[in-house]
């Protein structure tokens, strides 16, 4: 599941990011792979409806209400990295 | 040769129009035109129904417009897409995001014709105002131009 939405996020999550100069490597993953304790990820971008779903993760959870609003990524991007 | 955009990826009876009453409903006609077009079996609509009611409707992810889609399996002929149009809009439950008034039915034979597709959707669906002047087509003709004129 999530294969269209996440890999829509992943790559407008790449672009804000080469936009704010910062680099980084993003993965679009099902939700089972983000829970895993050895998972890597700083960040997990997710859909509200998601998010309750990952509470208590390692990693920061920042959801995204317009996956197709770069302003709303780059600023929540922005916040949680600069 | 350049890339394919998004209007080659939709079949050119793959564009409906109507007030569906509900977003299911709406995501399932979605699912039929890609049967009714050959880029799906029939499954791929089940398959459709299945992960929204699983999974609730994390596929509208933006205001007004849902992106969805089955499984990667057996049940895909052809990379592909359909939309369908509600002016009125449906509700899925997604209160940022209702109502939904385009729904965009996806298929993906392989990851590369996948990518090509959802990097075309989201050039198009990243410039603001998009989805409504989208809901407010009335014909495919209207439709395929639209994404003709904001996409190189």
């Amino acid at each position: 599941m999530g294969i269209g939405t996440s890999v829509l996020l992943k790559m407008n999550a790449e672009k804000v990011l080469s936009q704010l100069g910062v680099e980084a490597e993003v993965d679009a993953t099902d939700i089972s792979t983000a829970l895993r304790a050895d998972s890597p990820a700083q960040i997990v971008l997710c859909t509200p409806e998601l998010s309750p779903q990952l509470e208590g993760i390692r990693a920061e959870v920042i959801s995204v209400e317009n996956v197709f609003d770069l302003n709303e990524l780059s600023q929540k991007l922005e916040k949680s990295l600069l | 040769m350049a890339s394919p955009s998004l209007s080659d990826f939709i079949a050119p009876d793959a564009i409906t129009f109507g007030e569906f009453g509900s977003f299911l409903t709406a995501s399932e006609a979605a699912g039929e035109l890609l049967v009714s077009s050959g880029l799906v079996v029939s499954g791929y609509v089940d398959e459709i129904t299945e992960i929204i009611q699983k999974h609730g409707p994390y596929m509208v992810i933006a205001p007004g417009i849902a992106i969805v889609h089955g499984r990667p399996s057996g049940s895909v002929l052809k990379t592909g897409a359909s939309v369908v149009i509600d002016s009125t809009g449906v509700i899925s439950g997604n209160e940022k995001n209702d109502p939904v008034k385009v729904v965009l039915a996806i298929s993906a034979k392989n990851d590369a014709e996948h990518l090509q597709m959802l990097k075309s959707i989201a050039e198009l669906f990243n410039q603001p105002g998009m989805v409504e002047k989208m809901a407010n087509c009335s014909s495919s003709g209207e439709v395929l131009n639209l994404i003709s004129i904001n996409l190189q």
